[in-house]
């Protein structure tokens, strides 16, 4: 059984300018053990989404369709319910571990906050817990630094904090929303080491949203490309990668300078991400996708149901034998 | 090649309040840095936050005032020395684009006046038609159509508002434009789009430019030589090709392989392990090499002298003892 199910999930936000729907009708499963990517640009609904699964939508949200995380249906409940779950089984990260931790408290009294509310700890056996965990997240002289506030540590250390306060009741799923963004690239590195390892380690499973098609290369084992509010493929990272069949996650490809071979300019996307308060009928890609036609202008779009998690949502209608592309060539316009 | 720019011995430091006990507390954002810029090329500065580069870019604008050292303009103006009636002529010549689109244009203004507002500053008796004109020029340059002229910056997406601040860089036709970070805040999408549009720019108005990034692959997409920078120091200046393929000093080797490939077989053969630790504080930099501390092949003499930039045989320039 997938530990985390996600059926039909619609997160809209009531505004003045208008309804404004964040994610469409997004259907996803998270394996045991696996480390699930989430990718797309900002407003493709990708942190929405998981924030509905922590039930931590804003107020204005109106949320439909069904989580259920461990057989356990969580669209609904109320905060007592999820409050036995979060921050227990299931934990997140944020992008910015400043705002996330409490600066008037001590990194102590957050991390055994935790352990004495979910798993009924003495506070000494708490404070010994803490360090072991700051410790496996690679804090130097943990014992001491555990007495310190946030503002004393620096961007990589403190995501450490982050990492390790949200590993204490060993959650079976950990979500980590844009982990390293804020972060240098050699620090990327050490966070990213640390995912890995933990995953190993815990055999938890991870949601690793970001828009980083590197960080996804390096730490996911399955894909979902997400725009404008919808998932718009899915599959294994080698499916994503080196077979991708929507045009959008060619063309995404495509836009990505490297640095293993060198092109004279890059290949870009035409145009903009449509308004989320006036989404157009038919596909939300039509607008910037260079194999549009007719029926992508009206009606639904098709999904495509590789088998073996692989599928997406594009008119094109595509063959798949035994994972061999056929008929398509990553031609994307060059402008 | 001509030299636009020629910077020696560059100092920007940064006096803090005293400390408690009433010490002097000294941030050496940059330190002793000397390099050219050549006429026509685009050179990259890389390196983590806190390395040096913004102030570095910051200050030959005159954003920061320059503790100490020349940074000589066409061979003639002393940028280190100007005072602010020769910065304001010089800021005709030298333009800055900024990180954040949004916050750098005036959401009172309409994309028309933003864009005119070099000219009637510099020349305030142009003509309106003439204006019109130069500021529609510049709208076709950037990709910007006629009728969004009198718009406002919140009607823009992040990529447009980065076009309206490039076409503000360029109306005065300057000779050097300062990009710091300038695409660092788009998405993937428009990243590819403002690269592409800086670089047809760059060819077609023979631009110099300065393009700081932290971002490793976008640098080498659109410079053609490169400044590694650690700790307000040069640690390597070569060509584009010496530091991508056969970089000489153990940082640029660090930074290079933490940047993560968009290709999972790449990542699983790679087994280097990350750099540890952390950029030691600017108020404390270590005594001798500066990146001393998290290298992996320092030694007791890289942490008793600091390494002076000298030639390679390839004419990359690198500080480091081992190399």
């Amino acid at each position: 059984m997938p530990i985390l199910e996600v059926k039909n999930l619609n997160v809209s936000f009531k505004t003045i300018d208008g309804v404004v729907q964040a994610v469409n009708n997004v259907s996803f499963n998270v394996e045991h053990g696996e480390v699930l990517g989430i990718v797309g640009e900002s407003g493709s609904g990708k942190s929405q989404s998981v924030l509905a699964i922590m039930g931590l939508l804003a107020s204005n949200a109106t949320v439909t369709g069904s989580i259920k995380f461990l057989g356990q249906e969580l669209v609904g409940v109320n905060t007592k319910a999820l409050n036995k779950v979060r921050g227990n089984k299931l934990s997140i990260i944020f992008q910015d571990p400043m705002t996330s931790l409490n600066p008037y408290l001590t990194i102590k009294s957050q991390m055994t906050e935790v352990l004495m509310l979910h798993k009924g700890m003495s506070k000494h056996d708490a404070v010994i817990e803490s360090i072991r965990m700051l410790d496996f997240v690679g804090i130097p002289e943990a014992k001491e630094r555990i007495g310190l506030y946030p503002h004393e540590f620096s961007g990589g250390m403190r995501q450490r904090v982050m990492i390790a306060m949200a590993l204490l009741c060993r959650p079976e799923l950990l979500i980590a929303d844009e982990p390293t963004t804020a972060l240098d690239v050699t620090v990327q590195a050490q966070i990213l080491k640390i995912l890995r390892d933990l995953q190993t380690e815990f055999k938890m499973s991870i949601i690793l949203i970001t828009h980083d098609m590197g960080v996804v290369a390096n730490a996911c084992d399955r894909v979902n490309v997400m725009y404008a509010g919808q998932l718009m493929e899915s599959g294994s990272l080698d499916n994503i990668f080196y077979e991708p069949q929507h045009p959008y996650t060619q063309a995404l490809l495509a836009s990505i300078p490297s640095l293993e071979h060198e092109v004279e300019r890059l290949a870009t996307i035409p145009g903009e991400p449509p308004n989320l308060l006036a989404l157009p009928d038919g596909c939300v890609f039509q607008g910037r996708c260079h194999k549009v036609h007719q029926e992508c202008k009206g009606g639904d779009v098709v999904v495509q149901d590789f088998g073996a998690g692989r599928f997406m949502k594009c008119n094109l209608m595509q063959n798949l034998t035994n994972g061999i592309n056929q008929g398509i060539t990553s031609n994307v316009v060059v402008n | 090649m001509e030299k636009l720019l020629e910077i020696k011995d560059l100092k920007v430091y940064f006096e803090l309040k005293r400390s408690l006990l009433g010490k002097k507390r000294i941030v050496y954002a940059v330190d002793n840095v000397s390099f050219d810029v050549y006429k026509g090329e685009t050179l990259g500065i890389v390196g983590e936050s806190g390395c040096g580069k913004s102030t570095l870019a910051r200050s030959l604008v005159g954003l920061n005032d320059i503790t100490d050292g020349n940074v000589v303009f066409l061979g003639k103006d002393n940028l280190a020395k100007a005072d602010s009636k020769r910065w304001h002529a010089l800021r005709q010549e030298i333009q800055f684009i900024f990180q954040d689109p949004v916050a750098s244009l005036n959401p009172r203004m309409t994309v028309a006046e933003i864009i005119a507002e070099p000219l009637n500053v510099y020349y305030p008796k142009m003509k309106d038609e003439e204006v019109l004109a130069k500021v529609l020029d510049m709208m076709h340059l950037v990709g910007l159509s006629d009728n969004q002229i009198n718009r406002y910056p919140q009607e823009f997406s992040g990529g447009q508002c980065q076009r309206i601040g490039i076409a503000r860089a360029l109306v005065l036709n300057p000779k050097l434009i300062i990009c710091d970070e300038s695409v660092s805040a788009l998405d993937v999408s428009i990243k590819a789009q403002i690269i592409n549009l800086l670089k047809d720019l760059q060819k077609k108005l023979s631009l110099t430019v300065i393009f700081i990034s932290h971002d490793l692959s976008v640098v080498k997409h659109i410079c053609d030589r490169v400044l590694v920078m650690y700790l307000g120091n040069i640690m390597e200046l070569a060509t584009k090709e010496v530091i991508y393929k056969n970089h000489h000093h153990p940082y640029t080797q660090a930074l290079l392989a933490a940047v993560p490939s968009a290709n999972p077989k790449v990542e699983k053969h790679k087994h280097v392990k990350p750099l540890e630790g952390e950029l030691p504080s600017p108020l404390h930099p270590p005594q001798g090499c500066v990146f001393s501390t998290r290298c992996p092949l320092a030694d007791d003499g890289c942490k008793s002298a600091r390494p002076e930039l000298r030639y390679m045989d390839d004419g990359a320039l690198v500080a480091c003892f081992k190399a």
